[in-house]
């Protein structure tokens, strides 16, 4: 018996070690060396020495034990210096290196125009004319420069000269003239034709010159900065093999382990990539992708857990950053032809409602940062007045409910994008608020196969939803997530809604216009009517978390998450 | 024998057959389609329709089967939906992934099991028996995935001896290879021994106190003779019956381990063509679950022949 009852103490001894063993590293590393060992002496002795160097810190220390033995124990603590300044100084970028990294789950597809869960590959073997810059405006990339006419009817791309594709060939006005006839084309369903919906398409000036041309006025920078331009004769294989003109070049996919790519040594950016090659690992589990990481088998992953954000921060080699802000959201919708929220003062209420301050911090973490008015300050059409349009107040949101012949609340259920994560997250959190009114809400987890047919259909009567349009336009909001093309309005605004021409008249004339200022105040006033009638709620910002060891440096991402490496170094 | 098992891969064919028609029922009876999800959201319903019709789903579904059923009799699987890539060769990449995997767990499962359990059953009240009974009532306690970060969390951060994920080529790498493979085997044969131990412990518990082995020390027999040669074989039946339903476990994919240790197996595929609804691949790796657990039935049924000569199949 006493056997066994040692046996299970050691076993939980064990046991317990083993999880110790999982706790996330310390900040410095502190090693404990035990030098000295025992000395007798006559009589007993206090002495307590401590000297401090700049990286060694030494304490010796005197212990009285019985019988006048003293122990004299020498402990050096040696503290790492801080690996992120030690690296930080050193700037000048290194040539060379392997970046292994993770997207998360396999890819889906390597054709540019598709914007799958894995598309933030793309700026690694593709690009477009003009790209979005750190500011949230476009800046020139395979072209130089652009001209809008004065119509607005069309635009004038000026290409570089001696870009090539990876397949060898130079890349000139004709592959942007195909491009965009493929990316007009709606056959074969893909996400950029929304873009080019009102582009009649592209001709020829020279070589290096190309004009795109449109039916009506319109935003047509977003539709460029995405149109990835590749080869006609690569189309066959696109989906699995992608040529473009990036920075690396494709060399294997092998589905479910890796996708390499090699550095590209014609690119026309003079000197880069420095890195030699690039590994993408599909590590679809959360934890384990982290866990990689801190074991230093990769050395860049996109998707930290909105749960774990501070714990990898906490790391001392691990730098964590996200994408800017501005282009999704998270938000609850509403279906505006489900009772009760056909009822414009249920819709404010339910604003009046939500606590976006306790959602971020308990669903996001406080990785995510709230949001009333769905512009990014970066964005011209931003509009201080609105950004606490709707402020916590759940006494008004009652007062609005028994105005709108609710005095008890009432039962709904909600829609979520996904059986887990930070959708049902975000829901659980405003269940408490809508119940603190009187208001009952089930929550519907749904899986994605399940929740865009429900979405499109408008077979929901809130639901909770990621949206923004990925646009730098204001257009986007309007003409995307928001409302007002005939094919995405699952929010069942129809014209019977008396407010509901001026809002798509102000639209239609915030795009028609071609001077920013007066396109400026049509967005205002439709901003303020979206507002007022409140179908869509934003909640905070989505960013993409990044990760990525300090070995890494200028590990780039746009507003849409997207990985530019073309300067990225690795410190050897 | 030989007759019988070749009467027995015939019956597979119409049981396939017949599984087939029932596969592709279900899968394109789940709601949500291919076209809906890769389209997204902001997709018009000309966008969807261009995808339907790309992906062949604008055809009747009866259509839709007898032209993969086709293209199966012609060895070919077909193209993934989404992105057009050979099922055939998709496949071919991840199965020896999963058998190797199975393997290395089924050994490692049996190596620790087959001690354990006959040891634990020899001597019972003993300090082997008792540890027997935890190692089994833990494992089977512990979650896979829980099991699975431990082990990285001690192998790959802690002492840094072993990768927390991947497969290399064997062909390139061999030792990074088998590194590679130990975490996630070690996770998959743990929860394997546990049960194959228990049963083992129990099945020999019960053929221990037989006559016959009572009469064969009363023979003056070696006791190792007895165990090996009358207990542990009799013993076999019902632990055969568990390990061939495990092992058919284990190569229709062990999903949980595949995603942490991002093992390129079955069950990570299937898992990614059900969320995508990619219907040709979805189809093709159920079909291959379903035929190795045909496979690996007919094999067990075989192996009871081989261990007990009583049982004679006709």
């Amino acid at each position: 018996m006493r056997t066994k009852l040692l046996f299970v103490a050691v076993l939980i001894l064990v046991f317990s070690m083993l999880v110790s063993c999982g706790g996330a590293p310390a900040a410095p590393e502190v090693i404990e060396k035990t030098v000295v060992e025992t000395v007798i002496v006559e009589k007993e002795v206090e002495k307590v020495v401590e000297k401090e160097v700049e990286v060694e810190k030494v304490v010796k220390e005197t212990v009285v034990v019985e019988k006048e033995v003293v122990v004299e124990k020498e402990v050096i603590v040696e503290v790492t210096a801080e690996p992120a300044q030690a690296e930080s100084e050193s700037t000048e970028p290194q040539l060379g290196g392997t970046l292994n990294m993770s997207l998360g789950p396999d890819f889906i597809t390597f054709h540019p125009y598709f914007d799958v869960s894995t598309a933030q590959f793309k700026p690694i073997f593709y690009e477009a004319p003009i790209r979005i810059g750190d500011d949230g405006d476009f800046e020139p990339w395979l072209a130089e420069s652009w001209e809008e006419s004065e119509d607005g009817l069309s635009i004038t791309l000026n290409l570089r000269q001696g870009i090539m594709f990876h397949n060898g060939r130079e890349m000139t006005a004709d592959d942007v003239i195909w491009s965009v006839d493929h990316a007009r084309n709606t056959e074969f369903g893909h996400h950029l034709s929304d873009r080019f919906l009102l582009a009649t398409g592209a001709e020829k000036i020279d070589d290096y010159t190309v004009k795109i041309n449109y039916s009506e006025v319109g935003p047509k920078l977003d539709g460029i900065a995405t149109m990835q331009i590749f080869p006609q004769e690569a189309l066959d294989d696109i989906e699995t093999a992608p040529v473009g003109t990036g920075p690396f070049k494709f060399e294997e996919w092998v589905p479910g382990d890796r996708l390499v790519g090699v550095k590209f040594e014609d690119y026309w950016q003079e000197g880069l990539p420095y890195l030699d090659k690039v590994v993408i690992k599909p590590i679809p589990d959360e934890q384990s992708r982290m866990l990689n990481l801190m074991a230093g088998s990769i050395d860049a992953l996109r998707g930290v857990p909105l749960a774990d954000k501070t714990l990898l921060e906490q790391a001392p080699d691990i730098t964590v950053t996200s994408s800017p802000a501005g282009f999704f959201f998270y938000a609850f919708i509403m279906n505006i032809n489900e009772p009760p929220f056909d009822n414009p003062l249920v819709r404010q209420a339910m604003n009046y409602a939500i606590d976006r301050e306790k959602i971020a911090q308990t669903a996001f973490h406080g990785a995510e940062v709230p949001v009333v008015e769905p512009y990014p300050e970066t964005s011209w059409a931003y509009v201080s007045e609105f950004a606490d349009f709707y402020t916590y107040d759940p006494e008004k949101a009652k007062e609005l409910l028994a105005e709108a012949g609710y005095p008890d609340g009432f039962k709904t259920s909600m829609l979520i994008r996904g059986p887990s994560g930070p959708y049902l997250d975000q829901a659980q959190v405003y269940q408490q608020d809508l119940a603190a009114i009187g208001i009952e809400m089930e929550l519907l987890p749904t899986e994605l196969a399940q929740y865009f047919p429900a979405l499109i259909g408008s077979e929901f009567a809130i639901a909770s939803h990621g949206t923004g349009d990925a646009t730098v336009d204001p257009s986007g909001l309007f003409e995307g997530a928001a409302c007002c093309r005939p094919f995405r309005n699952f929010f069942g605004i129809t014209d019977n809604e008396t407010w509901f021409p001026e809002y798509k008249e102000l639209i239609a004339k915030g795009r028609a216009s071609l001077d920013r200022e007066e396109r400026k105040a049509y967005y205002h006033d439709a901003l303020e009517i979206q507002m007022e009638q409140g179908w869509n709620i934003p909640t905070a910002w989505r960013q993409e978390i990044f990760a990525y060891s300090n070995r890494v440096h200028n590990f780039r991402t746009d507003m849409g998450g997207n990985i530019w490496l073309n300067e990225t170094w690795l410190s050897q | 024998m030989g007759k019988y098992a070749i009467k027995r891969l015939i019956q597979i064919i119409p049981v396939l057959i017949i599984v087939s028609i029932a596969v592709f029922s279900i899968i394109h009876l789940i709601p949500g389609d291919p076209a809906e999800i890769m389209a997204g959201s902001n997709a018009t319903d000309e966008q969807v329709a261009a995808l339907r019709h790309q992906y062949g789903l604008d055809k009747p579904i009866w259509s839709q089967y007898l032209i993969w059923l086709e293209n199966v009799a012609t060895g070919n699987l077909g193209y993934s939906l989404t992105n057009g890539f050979p099922v055939n060769k998709l496949l071919l990449q991840r199965i020896p992934a999963t058998i190797e995997l199975a393997i290395a767990a089924a050994i490692i499962g049996t190596l620790i099991a087959f001690p354990l359990g006959i040891i634990a059953a020899l001597k019972p009240g003993s300090f082997i028996d008792f540890f027997s009974t935890l190692f089994s009532a833990l494992s089977f306690a512990v979650p896979s995935f829980w099991l699975a970060i431990l082990l990285i969390l001690l192998f790959s951060l802690q002492f840094k001896l072993l990768p927390p994920s991947g497969r290399p080529d064997f062909s390139e790498e061999p030792i990074e290879h088998l590194k590679s493979l130990i975490m996630p085997a070690l996770t998959l044969g743990i929860a394997m021994a546990a049960k194959l131990t228990r049963y083992l412990r129990s099945s020999m518990l019960d053929v221990l106190h037989q006559d016959y082995v009572r009469t064969a020390r009363s023979k003056g027999l070696s006791e190792r003779s007895v165990v090996v040669r009358h207990a542990i074989r009799n013993a076999l039946i019902p632990v055969i019956t568990v390990f061939g339903l495990q092992i058919g476990d284990l190569l229709s994919g062990a999903i949980i381990v595949e995603s942490i240790f991002s093992w390129p197996g079955v069950g990570r595929l299937t898992i990614q063509a059900i969320s995508w609804r990619d219907y040709s691949i979805l189809q093709a790796s159920v079909m291959f679950i379903v035929f190795a657990f045909l496979l690996v039935n007919l094999l067990t049924d075989l192996t009871y022949g081989l261990i007990n000569p009583r049982i004679r199949y006709e």
